[in-house]
């Protein structure tokens, strides 16, 4: 017997085509950026840059589509000029 | 904007942005003269350079052309379409520039006519100062005086030592 609980409050009819997978499909209201997603705004898009360097993602910058690629080419400018680095945290 | 009489190529000014990477080496010999050195660069093409000032003095992310810190230096242009291209050429072959991004923008931000603030440019491209560790707390309680030598009297002290 596995330790396994049925959620017997749960509906899947009630939640939409997507079922359980419904709480991905929601949503969810998207940030706007505080400052100028500029390239010379280096301490602002230093928080968007993993510690290994990598840009991070829609879902934990949570900016929408737009404002996202704003980002994902101003980290991108920064790292040419040297602000940023490529790799790892500078 | 306008078309040249007979050739039917649409002429287009435009507003640029151009960050310069400059090497502190030159900047440590004089400020102005590598400044100069660079909007000539600009005006050699017909770029009517609008604002140059130097932004910030920083350590690289990475070592660009060996060196670990660089001036940079924020210019606004106005030129032609073609003349960007020329510019970046011109860049390129210059030593005093590590590196450099040629942007358009729509508008001169206000900050970039305000006037440069002063530096010392001797000391450009030093590290800044390690933090000063925290100086040990004074002792509780000073340490007790050296005691007096005891007034000479006429019976000699035992510990005296011999002189030989």
């Amino acid at each position: 017997m596995s330790d396994f609980e049925f959620d017997r409050d749960f509906d899947p009819e009630s939640r939409g085509r997507r079922g359980r997978f419904a709480r991905f499909a929601r949503p969810k209201p998207q940030a706007e950026p505080e400052q100028p997603l500029d390239y010379k705004n280096v301490d602002f898009l230093a928080r968007f840059v993993s510690p290994q360097g990598k840009i991070v993602s829609r879902k934990r910058s949570g900016f929408s589509g737009q404002n996202q690629r704003r980002l994902a080419v101003a980290i991108k400018r920064a790292r040419f000029l040297a602000l940023l680095p490529f790799v790892g945290r500078a | 904007m306008g078309r040249e009489r007979g050739t039917g190529i649409k002429r287009v000014t435009n507003t640029y942005e151009c960050m310069v990477l400059v090497n502190n080496q030159e900047v440590r010999k004089g400020w102005a003269a590598c400044k100069q050195g660079v909007i000539d660069l600009f005006a050699k093409h017909s770029a009517q350079v609008v604002s140059a000032r130097r932004w910030d003095e920083r350590r690289l992310a990475y070592p660009i052309k060996k060196q670990q810190r660089a001036t940079f230096m924020l210019v606004y242009f106005k030129s032609e379409h073609t003349a960007p291209a020329a510019v970046r050429r011109e860049l390129d072959f210059s030593d005093t520039v590590l590196r450099h991004q040629i942007l358009k923008c729509d508008e001169i931000p206000p900050e970039a006519l305000e006037p440069e603030a002063a530096f010392d440019e001797a000391r450009v491209g030093e590290d800044a100062p390690p933090p000063v560790p925290p100086a040990p707390a004074p002792a509780a309680a000073a340490p007790a005086a050296v005691p007096a030598p005891a007034p000479e009297t006429g019976s000699e002290p035992a510990n005296e030592e011999p002189n030989s």
